[in-house]
Parts: structure tokens; C-alpha cells; sequence
């Protein structure tokens, strides 16, 4: 209609023309503006002589302007296959087509129908999706990346890969891109066929495209777990939390330091937190550093270089803060009275058992820095 | 009998006659059939098959401006669409004397 002027044209024309034109969607642009050119200039000539009765249906009229014209659709040659024919491959695609039409067109199928046509754009998105997770698969290297858009690729990448498939797949559902499209908007039988085949292999391909989501998914999870780079494992965990430091006590609620602790097996307990070894300072027992004996000393700041772990200032040992935990009793074993003395004992001798802590992890920043230093 | 089935199939002469006869846009050509007795005849077919035979090549196609309102498609016909006509009429020719002529000799009642 880029030749029509639009002075003149009455709405109940331009109405039906667009109507008519609704109708061709399926065709390419230029297939289209070949059937509709001169078309407004003819329907207005109709209605200022006959009136706008003349009109009729516009789907009608777009159907019998599309026969007349050969363009295959609009024909439906209501032919049946039986076995034993041999047809044309293009004539054996139209049986087919028929027949889905017919079934399609049947009332309890037509409003499901109707949803799902409008759906279609969705579905280009989709094997679009599909089609650059098979892509990601298949080239080796983008295995496993942080998910945004793929999964196993670069999110960069990934957006641009997505936006390249989903503009072919729109092209291709519109008709504008096939190597099989011919003029007239109408494919070959070929590129039908082998378009049914690729939609058929989407549908088919599309568990195996969730399926890698989920994979990828796990493994960013498992890879997050892991970022100190150092083990897979969680380490040690608390209620699901995991377990960064821990503060031990005795029977009578003092703070315990140096307690080094191990597991059923006798491995030193490894808490492996996210960046452990940059917030941590470990004790060092002889010349070894050890992350299993606990408190562990904590910096103000992450030391991300061993330069800087080398270095103390703004480590922090910490005192633990519920060091008024009551008396420990065990279920199994009769309660022993304590003799009044030796509590009274107890008790005087706290602050002086609090100055050997400190003394104690002074032993302890010195005994850091000595083998670090050296 | 539906003349509608027997127009199908020489709509096209039809279209190529009247448009060979003087150039002419879509519902022009829709008049001119009609005035000569095509009555039936649907404008959406007339405008197809214009369109069909220009994309065959029979037509050649011109847009004419007009003052009242939207441009016209004119069409004409070309060389080719001349021999295509000049060979459907004798096949037009050819078939009517041979179904008229077995009418004629079975005895049907005309």
C-alpha cells in the first residue's frame, strides 16, 4: 500500500483492507504488497457505487483473492492420501496440511488453536533457547561458567549467542529467512519439510536443554561453595551454617585456647570457609601452621596476599564472649560435689587464669609470626 | 451447472482478452467483465488472477495518480501475455466446437 494515498479512503475500506491484510501474515512483505496494490483504489471505487454493502468478509474475500492469485494456501485441494499413491513431495506436504487444517478447524480444537497461534512467538523464543544450549554444549571449553543467560558460557557471550539465535529463529518464523524461501513468501518442500524436521527436534531437544540448566545450575552452586578454590567439600557445618572459628570451654564455662581438635578419624578438623585463610590466623604449633586448633585468630581486614598474611597488625584474638556458660553436667554420671575450697579457689584464681589466656595468645601471635617471618 | 466453476477456468482468457483490449486498473477490469456478461464474476478472483498474471509476466503494471483518492493500479499487457492469450483462445476454441459438437451428436437438448 506504498503507493496509496490516504486522502479519500473511507474508514469502512481501510477497515477491510486491513482485514484482508491480517490475513497474509504468512506471507513476505513483498508477497503481501503485490496482492494489496491498487486494492484500496478498487474496494473504494466498489463501495462508492454499490455502497458498503458490497464489501462481504473480508476473510472471503482474502481467501478467494489468494486463490485467484496461485498462491498454494488459499487453494487447500482437499485431497486424501491413500497408500499406495505416489505423490509429489510438495503435494503430499499440502495432504498433510489439509488435514491439520481440518482438525484445527474442528469447533472443540479451533479456540485452543487460537491461543496457540498467538502463542507462537513464545515458541521462537524457546527453540531459540534451545538451539544456543545444543550450541553450548557442543563446543568444548564452555563447560562450566557463572549462569546468567547459558549455562556453561560466558554470560557476555551467552546474551550475545541468545540475541543471534532468537533474531534467526523470529526471521524464520516470520517467513523474511530460509534458504528455501522463494518469491511469493511460499517455501519450497524442501525447507518445509526440513523446517518441521528442526521444530520437531527442538521440542524433542528441549529436556536435554532444561536438563544442562539444571546441571549448570548445580555446579555454580557447587563451584560458589567452593570459591576459596581450595576443597569441594562445605567443610564443617552448624545447623546448615557453616563453621568459620569455634570458642571452646571448659566444664565451668572458661574460655579454652590452643584446643586443637580433630575428627572421628583422626584428621585435623579443617573448616575450609570462604576465605579462611585471608581472614584467619592459624596457630603454629612447633614450625607447623595449624587450622585445627582453635580459636582461631581473626584480621580486621582480608589478607589476600602472603605478604600481607605475613603481617599481624589488625589481627584480632578474640575473647570469646559467653565465657559465664553454666557448669557442664553429663546425664550418665552422678552429679560430684565440688568441695567448698576448691570453688572458692576457682573463683580467685579467675583473673588470674584470664591473664594466662592472654598471655596465652601472645605465645600465639608470636608463634605465627616467628616461622611466617622466617 | 455453476457458472462459477465453468469461470474458473477461463478466467484467465477473460482477464487477458479484456485487458488486451485497453489497459485497465482492478475493479475496472471487474466492470468490463460484467458488462459483458460475467455477472458472476468476484472481484477478489479478478485482482488475483491480474496479480497472477502479472507475476507471470503476461501484465505489466503502472500506478496512476488520482485526485480523489488513493493511486490506481493500472495493468496492461505485455508480449508475452499476447501469445498466451492468442494460444488460449484457439485452446478455448478448440474445446467449446468439441463439447458443443458431442452435445450435438448424443442428443442432448441444447
Amino acid at each position: 500500500m506504498s503507493d496509496t494515498i490516504r486522502q479519500g479512503v473511507r474508514p469502512e475500506v481501510e477497515e477491510f483492507i486491513a482485514a484482508v491484510r491480517a490475513r497474509f501474515v504468512d506471507l513476505s512483505e513483498e508477497a503481501r504488497e503485490e496482492l494489496l496494490g491498487g486494492l484500496e483504489a478498487d474496494v473504494s471505487e466498489l463501495v462508492a457505487e454499490q455502497g458498503t454493502a458490497a464489501l462481504g468478509d473480508p476473510a472471503a474475500y482474502a481467501d478467494e483473492l489468494r486463490s485467484a492469485a496461485g498462491l498454494p494456501d488459499g487453494e487447500r485441494p482437499r485431497r486424501r492420501f491413500r497408500p499406495g499413491n505416489v505423490l509429489g513431495e510438495a503435494e503430499g506436504l499440502q495432504i498433510i496440511r489439509n488435514h491439520w487444517e481440518e482438525l484445527v478447524e474442528h469447533p472443540r480444537v479451533a479456540p485452543v488453536w487460537v491461543i496457540l497461534t498467538a502463542l507462537q512467538p513464545a515458541w521462537w523464543a524457546l527453540r531459540a533457547w534451545v538451539a544456543a544450549v545444543i550450541v553450548a554444549r557442543m563446543v568444548p571449553g564452555w563447560e562450566i561458567w557463572g549462569l546468567t543467560w547459558l549455562p556453561g558460557v560466558h554470560p557476555v557471550l551467552a546474551l550475545l549467542l541468545l540475541i543471534a539465535s532468537l533474531a534467526i529463529s523470529t526471521l524464520v518464523g516470520l517467513g523474511r529467512l530460509w534458504p528455501g524461501t522463494c518469491e511469493g513468501g511460499q517455501r519450497t518442500p524442501g525447507a518445509r519439510t526440513a523446517l518441521v524436521g528442526l521444530n520437531v527436534l527442538a521440542v524433542l531437544l528441549l529436556p536435554v536443554a532444561t536438563s544442562t540448566l539444571s546441571d549448570a545450575q548445580g555446579s555454580r552452586a557447587r563451584e560458589v561453595m567452593s570459591y576459596g578454590g581450595w576443597v569441594r567439600d562445605p567443610g564443617v557445618l552448624n545447623a546448615g551454617n557453616r563453621v568459620c572459628n569455634i570458642a571452646a570451654y571448659d566444664a565451668v564455662g572458661q574460655p579454652l585456647t590452643g584446643v586443637q581438635l580433630f575428627d572421628q578419624a583422626g584428621r585435623p578438623l579443617n573448616l575450609s570457609c570462604e576465605g579462611q585463610q585471608n581472614r584467619k590466623v592459624p596457630w603454629v604449633l612447633g614450625d607447623v601452621t595449624r587450622w585445627n586448633v582453635f580459636p582461631l585468630g581473626e584480621r580486621e581486614r582480608p589478607a589476600r596476599t602472603p605478604e600481607r598474611r605475613a603481617d599481624l597488625e589488625g589481627a584480632r584474638f578474640p575473647v570469646p564472649d559467653r565465657a559465664t556458660t553454666p557448669a557442664v553436667t553429663h546425664p550418665l554420671l552422678p552429679p560430684v560435689p565440688a568441695p567448698a575450697p576448691e570453688v572458692e579457689e576457682e573463683d580467685g584464681q579467675q583473673s588470674d587464669r584470664q591473664e594466662r589466656d592472654k598471655a596465652g595468645r601472645g605465645t600465639q601471635r608470636d608463634g605465627t609470626t616467628d616461622p611466617q617471618g622466617g | 451447472m455453476d457458472s462459477t466453476q465453468l469461470l474458473r477456468g477461463v478466467l484467465d482468457l477473460a482477464v487477458l482478452a479484456v485487458v488486451a483490449a485497453e489497459d485497465g486498473y482492478g475493479y475496472d477490469v471487474v466492470r468490463r467483465l460484467r458488462g459483458s456478461g460475467l455477472t458472476d464474476v468476484g472481484d477478489a478472483s479478478v485482482y488475483g488472477t491480474l496479480r497472477r498474471l502479472y507475476a507471470a509476466g503476461a501484465l505489466t503494471s503502472y500506478v496512476v495518480a488520482s485526485d480523489e483518492g488513493p493511486h490506481r493500479k493500472y495493468y496492461g499487457i505485455t508480449t508475452a501475455g499476447r501469445a498466451l492469450l492468442t494460444q488460449q483462445c484457439a485452446d478455448w476454441r478448440d474445446f467449446s466446437t468439441t463439447v458443443s459438437t458431442l452435445l450435438d451428436t448424443q442428443g442432448a437438448t441444447a
